[in-house]
C-alpha cells in the first residue's frame, strides 16, 4: 500500500479528501467504493427514469447513466465538475437552488452532502462506457452448436452385423461400435436381466417367483412382460420420482437456521412427482404444471395437482434477508433461474448473471429477461380445497376461540364474584395478619394452620394477606397507610388468639368498610361514592373537583353520580384515563340529567355542550364507536359515548340544582383482548375550569384486592370447586360447548409450497450482478438464442406462462432432447450426454447425437411418454447387454463410451437401502404420506419418502453421495469411502436386517443351513449359489465361537450376505 | 482416461515423500483409499483423497481453523484504540456506521491492554497466554467482510460465499491436496453441539461428498463414540474378523467371475479392509488419555481445551485441516454485555497458548497454520448499553506458524476500530493466503461444474504476500 494516511481528527470531509489524489484520472478504490455505495444508487433511484439513455422521455438533454452523459451534462451545461461543487448543476439542482431535482420531492440532507463530498473528492465514477457496449454475442453463430438444431428423425444407420440389432436403437449404438472396431459383447443372462430390470424400474430386488417364471416363460415376449408388470407397478414411480426430485433440488427446510419456515407441507410434490410417473403424464405437461399450474388451472386428473406441482420452484431456496435484502432475493431469482435453465433445458443461464455468458449465446440481458419473470410471481401456500372448505376451517377456528374466550371470559369473571364474598372477613385476615407480624418481630412464629382455623378463615388466603400486607408493601396501596403506620406494641407473647388492640381494629374493620363502600357503587347498587367529598370543615376550592368516582375498570366498570350544583352555572364533565395511560378507555356519561326541586328532568342527551376536548365523541346515545352504550354487558338507551381523556362543557339551565347518572367503562373498549383488561376510566364533576387533576389514588383498589393477583383472589383449580347451583351449570354448559366447537373443527385444509402471480414488472440488468446497480430494463421474454433475437416481450402477467409454452415448444430442441438424455442415463449409468444438465459449450458432447435424435424425436412423436422410452430403450439388444469385460474393445474404448457391454452399476442409497429392508422382509411398501426420519432404525418406509434436508442432510444419505439439496443435480457422483463401510459393519440398522433376513431364513427354510443359504442367495443376488459358494458359507456357519457375541452365527452370515458387493452392484 | 491433474501414482507418491510421511499415513496409502467412480468429473483422480503435489512448495500442510463464532470484538482483544476512551460515550461522524442494529456511542474497552513480546504487540488482558506467544503470531488488524450478519459471514468464512451453495475451504483443500493419512477423515469439525447454519459450513456442496468435513460433537469425547459406526457393540473383534474374512473371500469370487479386474468391486474390498482399521486408529486418535499429565496441564481443562489437544492429534496424524467452534450457537455474540467476553476468553487463552507451544515444542508449527477469529468483529459504539453490535466493515484476526511472520501487526483500522482502513484483507484475501501458504494457486484451484470454472475465491482475492515469512 502506497498511499499511506493519517486519520486526523473526527471531520469526515477531511478523511475523504484525503483519499483522492489531485489529478488522479482513474479513480481510487476508495473513490470507486463510494461512488458505488452513496452515489450511484441515488442516480439509479432518483434520476434513471428521466435521465438515462433507456428513460422513455429524456428530459433536459441530461444523462447520468455514464461517466461521460454526466460531465458532459445537459442543455443547461455540465452537472458535474469535478472538485467544484459551486459550479456543478446537479448539486444546486439537489439544493432545490437552481432547478428542484428530483421533482418528486428534495433528498435528504445526508445524500445531499454525498453528493457534495463525492464533487469534492474529484467526483470519481468508474463507468467507462464498457458497460453499456451492447452485447457482442453472435447469435448466428451460435446457433450452430449442435444442441440448437433441431430434432429431426434421423435415418437408420447401417450396420455390418445385422444379426444384432432387435430394435432402432440398436442400429444407433452397434453402427458407432462398428465405426471405433467394438463388437457388443454377450448378452445377459436372464437372472442378471431380471434383476437389472427391476431394480431399474422399481428401485427393488426381484422376488424368488419373478426370477422364476421369467425362467420359465420362453416366450419372444417373456422379458416384455416383465416390462410391462414393472411399469404398472406404483413403485416404478418411486424409482424414477426421485431421479427428477435429484434436479428439482427437493427439500423441505432451508439451509440456513435464522427465520426459516419449514415447508411442511412439501411432501405433496414428492408425492405428486411419483404419481405424474406412474400415470405417464406427458412430460410437456409434466414441466408446464411445475412452471405454471396456477395459470393452467386444474387438468381434470387430480383436482389440485396443478398448484401441487409448483412445487419445483414453491421448495426453492429462500435465503436470509436480514441486511442485504435486495442481494438475497437476487439470490433466490439465481436460484430459480438456475433450476429451471439446467433442469429443463440444459442450459447454465445462471453464469449469466453477471456479464454475458462467456462461452454460450446467453446475454445478461437474457438472465434478467427470466428473473423478472420470477420477480413478477411469488410464493404463495396455495390452498388444496374449495373456498367452502376454507370458510369452513376459519369459522371452526372462531368457534374454537369463541367458546374458549367464554369459558376464560366466565371463570375470570366468577373470580371476581367468589373473592367478593370473602370481602366480609378482610378484617379477620387483617387481625390474624397483625397477630402473625406481631409474633414475628417478637421472635416468635405461629402456626399459619392453627392461626387460619381460630380467626376462621382460610390457611392459603390468609398466607396470601400475610404476603400482601408484608412492611415491604408499603407505600404500594395509599388506603393502606393507617395499617402500615400502626406501630406495633411490645406485646406479650402473642398467640393465634390474642384479641387485637381497638386501634388495630379500627384500621382493619375501617378498610374491610373502604372496600365494602366500593362495592356497593356497582354493577347496580344504589351507593354514590365521592371520592372528592370536602371533609368537615373544609371549604371547596376553586378549580376543584367536586365530584369523582372510584375507577371504572372491566371488572367493575360503573359508578354512580349524584351532585349538588344548586347555584352554578356551568358544568364541567371530566373522563381521565385514571392515571395508566392505557388504551381502549371507551367511556360513556350513563343516562346523565339535569333535575330540579320539582321533579324536571333534563337529560344531556338532548343538549349540546358548549365546548369540547375529548380525544373521542360525544356521540349522543351512542358510545364513542357509534354503537349502542353498553356497560357491564348491559345497554343503556340514552347516555353519552366518549373517548378518555374527555372534557365536555355544558351551560346548567336556570333553577336545576342536581347532576345525576353514572360513569361508566363501555364494553367496546373493555372487550378489546389484553387492552381491554387494561382500560381503565375516571369521572369527574367541576363547576369550575378544573385546575386540579382528580386524584387517582384509589385506582383499582378493588383490583389490588380482589384481582387475580390479590390476596383474596381464588386459584383456577380451587374456583371450579368453589361453582355451586346456576353457576357451575353455566359452567358446565359453556366447558362443553367449547369441548364440541373443538371436536366439530374441521382439521387445516392442506396447502402446496406454490407460486402465484405478483404484479408483473421488467427487471433492470444488474451491472455485474450487483442489485444496487442497476442498468437497461430486460423484458420479459423467452432466450434469444431459442426464440430469435428480440422476441416479443411476455405480456401475460407474469408471463410463467408463456414461459412454460415456449419450454415445452415441440420445436425447442432441448427440453425433448434434456429429457431423453436422462432417461438413458438413468439406464446406463451414464448420458449419450455425460453433463446432462449442460449442453453448452462447456458440457459433453453426444457420444451418440444421432441416437439422441432418435430418442428425442421418438419421445415427441409418442406425446412425450416416458415409458415408451423406456420400453424402447429396454427391448433394444445395448440394454440387454452383459457387464461382461472384453481385452479389445478395452484396449479402444475403456471407458464403454460406445456402450460396447452394459456398465457395471452400484445401486443408488434409496435402492440399496430398500433392498435391503425387503430382502430382510421388513420394508414397508406404503405410498405417499408426510416424511419420515431415516436416523429412526425402525423406520422401514421406502427411502424416497425420508425427510431431505437443506440444513442437515440425514448422515446416512449424506454419506452414499445423495447430493446436497441446494442446487439442482444432475448426477450423483460415486465415492467408496471406509466411512461407509463402517455403517455396512456396526451400524444398528445393518445389524437390525441381519438378524430379520436370519430369521426369515428360518422360517421359510426351516429344514437345513443349505437349504436356507440357497435361500438367501435367491433372496439376495436373485440366484443360487455355486458350490464354493455353498460350501463356504455351510463352512462359515458350522465353525464354533472363539468369544461371546449378541449375533449368533447366522445373523453374522445374514449381515455378510447383505453386505457384499454382489447386494451393491448390478450387473 | 481420466486425467490426473495434481495426482500422482501410488509409485509416484512413495518415490516422492519418502520418508517424510509418517508410518500412520503410509499404511493407509498403501492400503488403498476412499476412491471414485472412473466416471469421476474431471480433474478428480480416481484416488481424490491421496496426497496430491500441490502447484508449488507449500509453506504450511495443515490447518488448525480456531474459529470463534458469534464474532469477538477487535478493540477489546488485539486492536487497541485509546480515542474510545477520549470519545466514551460520543458518536462522532466518522463512529456513524450502519450495522445490523441500532447503536449508541462509543463505547471504551472495559479491559486494559499490555505490550507483549520483543515485538511489543499490544493485547487485552483477557489472552495474557496467547499474549505470551505473540512473537510468533501474525495479527492483521484490517479484515472486512460483507455482511453484518451471522449466517451470512460464517458461510463467508468458511466457503467464500454469502449463501449456502458452495464447497467449504476445507473440501476445497481435500479436492486439492488430499490428505495424508486415509485412515482418519482429513477434515475433522469439532464443535460442541453445533454452530448457527450448522453442517453448510462443512459442506462439500456441489465437490464428491468424499471432500466432506466431518462433525465431531466435542461436548463428550468418547473416543467410542466420536466418530459414526466406529465400533461394533454387538460382536467381538475377532468374530469380526473371522466375518470380514468370508466377506472377502465371497467379494473375491464375485470378482473373478466378473473377469478379475473392476475398479469399483476391488475398491470396496479394500475400503472395508480400511474400515476395519481405521476402528482402531480412529478410537486411537481421539484418546487424550494417552497424553502425558503435564501436557493435559498445559492444556487446561474444559472442551476448548480438549479440542485444541485433540487438534494437535489429529494434525499430528495427518490430518488436513481441523476446524474447532468454540460452541454451540454463537456464543460470542455479546451484544447485551461485552464484558461477557472473559469468561470465553478465559476457556481459550491458556490452551490456544498451549497448542502454540505444544506444535512448536514438536517442530510442527512450521507445517500448521493455525488460524483465529471469528465471522466478523464487533462494533466500537455500544448497543444496549454495554453490548456491542456485529461488524463487517473491520475486524481483528490473527494466524501463526504455517509459513506466516511472527510478532507482526498487519493493516490498521481507524481511530475508533470500526472500518478496515490501511491495508484491508477482505475475507476473499485471507482464503487466497491460505491457499498459497498450503502451495495453492486460488486462481488455479478450479472445478467445474454447471458449465463455470468454480474457485474458492470467486473472482477475487489477493494474496497478502507481506505477511508471508
Amino acid at each position: 500500500m502506497t498511499r499511506s494516511r493519517t486519520i486526523s481528527g473526527l471531520i469526515p470531509t477531511l478523511l475523504f479528501v484525503s483519499l483522492i489524489q489531485a489529478g488522479e484520472t482513474k479513480p481510487s478504490q476508495e473513490g470507486i467504493e463510494f461512488f458505488e455505495s452513496k452515489i450511484r444508487p441515488v442516480l439509479v433511484q432518483h434520476c434513471y427514469q428521466c435521465h438515462a439513455v433507456d428513460a422513455k422521455n429524456i428530459q433536459g438533454g441530461l444523462v447520468l447513466d455514464s461517466r461521460e452523459g454526466t460531465l458532459k451534462g445537459g442543455d443547461s451545461g455540465p452537472s458535474v465538475v469535478p472538485n467544484n461543487a459551486e459550479e456543478s448543476l446537479i448539486l444546486s439542482a439537489l439544493k432545490f437552488e437552481s432547478f428542484e431535482m428530483p421533482p418528486k420531492g428534495k433528498l435528504s440532507d445526508e445524500i445531499i452532502a454525498d453528493f457534495e463530498k463525492w464533487i469534492e473528492m474529484g467526483a470519481p465514477d468508474p463507468r467507462d462506457g464498457s458497460t453499456i457496449a451492447k452485447s457482442k454475442i453472435d447469435f448466428e453463430e451460435g446457433r450452430k452448436h449442435w444442441a440448437y438444431q433441431p430434432v429431426q428423425m434421423p435415418e437408420r444407420p447401417r450396420v455390418k452385423n445385422k444379426a444384432w440389432p432387435q430394435n432402432n436403437i440398436d442400429y444407433f449404438t452397434l453402427a458407432k461400435m462398428e465405426e471405433h472396431g467394438l463388437a457388443p459383447v454377450s448378452a445377459a443372462s436372464k437372472q442378471a436381466l431380471i434383476r437389472r430390470a427391476t431394480y431399474d424400474l422399481t428401485g427393488l430386488p426381484p422376488t424368488p417367483a419373478d426370477v422364476q417364471s421369467f425362467l420359465e416363460d420362453d416366450s419372444n415376449e417373456a422379458f416384455a412382460r416383465v416390462i410391462e408388470r414393472l411399469l404398472d407397478s406404483p413403485h416404478y414411480g418411486e424409482r424414477w420420482g426421485r431421479y427428477w426430485l435429484d434436479v428439482a433440488r427437493y427439500s423441505e427446510d432451508q439451509a440456513h437456521t435464522f427465520a426459516t419456515r419449514p415447508n411442511t407441507e412439501g411432501f405433496r410434490y414428492r408425492d405428486w412427482v411419483v404419481s405424474a410417473y406412474n400415470r405417464d403424464m406427458p412430460f410437456n405437461q409434466f414441466v408446464k404444471l411445475q412452471i405454471a399450474g396456477d395459470l393452467y388451472g386444474p387438468t381434470g386428473d387430480q383436482p389440485y395437482e396443478h398448484l401441487v406441482a409448483l412445487g419445483y420452484f414453491g421448495l426453492g431456496a429462500q435465503y436470509y434477508k436480514n441486511t442485504d435484502r435486495e442481494r438475497a432475493m437476487a439470490d433466490e431469482l439465481d436460484d430459480r433461474i438456475d433450476t429451471l435453465t439446467r433442469g429443463f433445458l440444459g442450459l447454465t443461464v445462471s453464469c449469466a448473471r453477471c456479464h454475458d455468458h462467456k462461452f454460450d449465446p446467453i446475454p445478461t440481458m437474457d438472465y434478467y429477461s427470466i428473473a423478472g419473470i420470477f420477480g413478477s410471481s411469488r410464493l404463495h401456500d396455495a390452498p388444496l380445497c374449495t373456498p367452502e372448505d376454507i370458510k369452513a376451517y376459519n369459522d371452526g377456528q372462531k368457534r374454537l376461540k369463541d367458546t374458549d374466550n367464554a369459558v376464560k371470559k366466565y371463570l375470570a369473571d366468577q373470580k371476581e364474584t367468589a373473592a367478593q364474598s370473602k370481602v366480609g372477613d378482610i378484617a379477620n385476615y387483617m387481625n390474624a395478619v397483625w397477630r402473625f407480624q406481631t409474633a414475628k418481630a417478637n421472635g416468635q412464629s405461629l402456626n399459619t394452620n392453627e392461626l387460619a382455623k381460630v380467626s376462621m378463615v382460610n390457611e392459603y388466603l390468609l398466607k396470601r394477606w400475610i404476603g400482601f400486607l408484608d412492611p415491604k408493601n408499603k407505600g404500594k396501596v395509599v388506603e393502606l397507610e393507617a395499617w402500615f403506620n400502626l406501630v406495633a406494641d411490645k406485646a406479650e407473647a402473642i398467640t393465634v388468639d390474642t384479641p387485637v388492640p381497638e386501634n388495630v381494629a379500627r384500621v382493619t374493620t375501617g378498610f374491610q368498610q373502604a372496600i365494602e363502600d366500593m362495592l356497593n357503587v356497582s354493577p347496580d347498587g344504589d351507593a354514590v361514592v365521592n371520592l372528592a367529598q370536602v371533609k368537615e370543615g373544609e371549604q371547596h376550592k376553586p378549580g376543584h373537583p367536586r365530584f369523582v368516582t372510584p375507577v371504572a375498570t372491566k371488572v367493575r366498570p360503573k359508578a354512580n353520580i349524584v351532585v349538588d350544583i344548586a347555584g352554578h352555572k356551568e358544568i364541567y364533565l371530566i373522563v381521565t384515563d385514571a392515571g395508566n395511560g392505557k388504551s381502549c378507555d371507551h367511556a360513556d356519561w350513563i343516562e346523565a340529567r339535569f333535575e330540579n326541586p320539582e321533579g324536571k328532568v333534563i337529560s344531556l342527551s338532548d343538549l349540546d355542550p358548549k365546548q369540547v376536548d375529548s380525544f373521542g365523541g360525544p356521540n349522543k346515545n351512542k358510545n364513542y364507536q357509534g354503537q349502542p352504550i353498553r356497560v357491564g354487558g348491559k345497554e343503556y338507551k340514552t347516555g353519552i359515548g366518549v373517548h378518555a381523556p374527555s372534557k365536555l362543557v355544558y351551560d346548567i339551565p336556570e333553577g336545576f340544582t342536581l347532576f345525576k347518572g353514572a360513569g361508566g367503562l363501555d364494553n367496546s373498549g373493555s372487550d378489546q383482548g389484553p387492552c381491554g383488561e387494561q382500560a381503565t376510566v375516571q369521572f369527574a364533576i367541576y363547576t369550575e375550569e378544573p385546575k386540579v387533576q382528580p386524584e387517582a389514588g384509589s385506582t383499582d383498589l378493588l383490583t389490588k384486592v380482589l384481582g387475580k393477583d390479590g390476596p383474596l383472589a381464588v386459584s383456577d383449580k380451587d374456583l371450579e370447586e368453589f361453582l355451586e347451583g346456576d353457576a357451575k351449570e353455566m359452567l358446565v354448559r359453556l366447558k362443553s360447548e367449547a369441548e364440541e366447537a373443538k371436536k366439530t373443527a374441521p382439521p387445516k385444509f392442506p396447502v402446496a409450497h406454490a407460486y402465484t402471480e405478483a404484479s408483473p414488472k421488467d427487471m433492470r440488468v444488474f451491472v455485474r450482478g450487483n442489485p444496487a446497480n442497476k442498468r437497461e430494463i430486460a423484458p420479459r421474454r423467452f432466450l434469444q438464442i431459442l426464440a430469435g433475437e428480440n422476441p416479443p416481450a411476455y405480456e401475460d402477467g407474469s408471463g410463467r406462462k408463456q414461459l412454460a409454452d415456449d419450454i415445452t415448444s415441440n420445436e425447442n430442441p432441448l427440453t425433448p432432447r434434456v429429457m431423453a438424455n436422462r432417461i438413458w442415463q438413468h439406464h446406463f449409468g451414464r448420458g449419450i450426454v455425460n453433463t446432462p444438465s449442460n449442453f453448452g459449450i462447456l458440457g459433453d458432447r453426444p457420444t451418440h447425437p444421432l441416437l439422441l435424435d432418435y430418442l428425442a424425436r421418438t419421445f415427441l412423436d409418442n406425446n412425450w411418454s416416458i415409458k415408451h422410452l423406456h420400453r424402447e430403450i429396454m427391448l433394444s439388444a445395448t440394454y440387454q447387454l452383459s457387464t461382461e469385460t472384453n481385452a479389445d474393445n478395452a484396449e479402444v474404448d475403456a471407458d464403454n463410451l460406445y456402450v460396447w457391454r452394459m456398465k457395471q452399476r452400484r445401486l443408488d442409497i434409496e435402492a440399496w437401502r430398500d433392498g435391503l429392508l425387503d430382502v430382510s422382509g421388513r420394508l414397508d411398501k406404503t405410498l405417499e404420506g408426510p416424511s419420515t426420519n431415516l436416523a429412526d432404525a425402525n423406520n422401514v418406509r421406502r427411502t424416497i419418502y425420508a425427510k431431505i434436508s437443506r440444513h442437515e442432510l440425514d448422515s446416512l444419505l449424506r454419506l452414499f453421495d445423495f447430493p446436497d439439496a441446494n442446487i439442482t443435480s444432475s448426477k450423483r457422483t460415486e465415492t467408496t469411502v471406509p466411512q461407509q463401510q463402517l455403517f455396512v459393519l456396526n451400524s444398528p440398522f445393518m445389524i437390525q436386517q441381519a438378524k430379520s433376513f436370519s430369521s426369515r431364513l428360518q422360517t421359510e427354510a426351516p429344514d437345513s443351513d443349505s437349504s436356507r443359504v440357497k435361500l438367501a442367495f435367491q433372496l439376495a443376488y436373485g440366484r443360487f449359489p455355486s458350490d464354493a459358494e455353498l460350501n463356504l458359507g455351510l463352512a462359515y456357519l458350522s465353525a464354533e465361537d472363539s468369544e461371546e457375541n449378541q449375533m449368533s452365527r447366522w445373523e453374522r452370515y445374514a449381515q455378510v450376505i447383505l453386505a457384499s458387493n454382489e447386494f451393491m452392484y448390478l450387473d | 482416461m481420466t486425467p490426473y491433474r495434481y495426482g500422482l501414482t501410488r509409485r509416484e507418491y512413495i518415490q516422492k515423500m519418502g520418508t517424510g510421511l509418517g508410518m500412520l499415513g503410509m499404511a493407509g496409502i498403501m492400503a488403498g483409499d476412499g476412491t471414485l467412480a472412473a466416471d469421476a468429473p474431471a480433474g478428480i483422480s480416481d484416488k481424490p483423497l491421496a496426497p496430491k503435489a500441490p502447484h508449488f512448495a507449500p509453506r504450511a500442510k495443515h490447518i488448525i481453523h480456531l474459529f470463534m463464532n458469534g464474532g469477538p470484538s477487535q478493540v477489546d482483544t488485539f486492536d487497541p484504540k485509546p480515542a474510545l476512551d477520549k470519545y466514551n460515550g460520543q458518536r462522532p461522524d466518522a463512529a456513524d456506521l450502519s450495522t445490523e442494529r441500532k447503536t449508541g456511542g462509543l463505547l471504551k474497552s472495559p479491559f486494559k491492554f499490555s505490550k507483549y513480546g520483543e515485538a511489543g504487540i499490544e493485547v487485552s488482558e483477557l489472552f495474557p497466554n496467547v499474549g505470551e506467544m505473540i512473537d510468533d503470531i501474525c495479527v492483521i488488524r484490517s479484515m472486512h467482510t460483507n455482511i453484518p450478519n451471522h449466517e451470512p459471514s460464517l458461510l463467508m468464512m468458511n466457503s467464500g460465499e454469502t449463501q449456502p451453495t458452495r464447497p467449504a475451504m476445507g473440501s476445497w483443500l481435500l479436492y486439492g491436496l488430499g490428505t495424508e493419512n486415509q485412515n482418519l477423515p482429513g477434515f475433522v469439525v469439532l464443535c460442541p453441539g453445533k454452530p448457527v447454519v450448522g453442517p453448510q459450513l462443512w459442506s462439500n456442496s456441489f465437490l464428491p461428498g468424499i471432500f466432506q468435513g466431518t462433525h465431531i460433537n466435542n461436548s463428550k469425547m468418547d473416543p467410542k463414540n466420536v466418530i459414526r459406526h466406529i465400533n461394533n457393540t454387538q460382536i467381538g473383534k475377532a468374530s469380526q474378523r473371522e466375518q470380514l474374512d468370508i466377506l472377502k473371500q465371497m467379494n473375491e469370487l464375485h470378482l473373478q467371475a466378473r473377469g478379475g479386474k473392476s475398479n469399483p468391486l476391488e475398491s470396496r474390498i479394500e475400503s472395508m479392509e480400511m474400515a476395519f482399521r481405521m476402528q482402531t486408529e480412529a478410537q486411537d486418535v481421539f484418546n487424550l488419555s494417552k497424553e502425558t499429565q503435564a501436557t493435559r496441564d498445559a492444556y487446561g481443562s474444559g472442551q476448548f481445551a480438549d479440542a485444541c489437544l485433540a487438534s494437535r492429534r489429529l494434525v499430528e496424524s495427518g490430518v488436513r485441516m481441523v476446524q474447532v467452534f468454540y460452541g454451540n450457537g454463537q456464543p460470542w455474540d455479546d451484544h447485551g454485555d461485552i464484558k461477557n467476553h472473559a469468561q470465553k476468553a478465559k476457556m481459550v487463552d491458556q490452551p490456544i497458548a498451549a497448542l502454540i507451544k505444544d506444535l512448536k515444542q514438536r517442530d510442527l508449527l512450521k507445517d500448521t497454520l493455525i488460524v483465529w477469529g471469528g465471522e466478523f468483529g464487533r462494533t466500537p459504539v455500544a448497543e444496549n448499553g454495554n453490548g456491542r453490535d456485529h461488524n463487517h466493515h473491520g475486524f481483528t484476526m490473527w494466524l501463526a506458524g504455517g509459513g506466516v511472520k511472527g510478532g507482526m501487526t498487519y493493516g490498521q483500522s481507524d481511530e475508533f476500530g470500526f472500518a478496515a482502513m490501511e491495508n484491508k484483507v477482505h475475507v476473499h484475501d485471507l482464503h487466497a493466503t491460505i491457499l498459497h501458504l498450503m502451495g495453492l494457486d486460488h486462481e488455479k484451484l478450479t472445478y467445474r461444474y454447471s458449465g463455470r470454472d468454480f474457485r474458492l475465491t470467486d473472482v477475487h482475492g489477493h494474496v497478502v504476500q507481506d505477511i508471508i515469512a
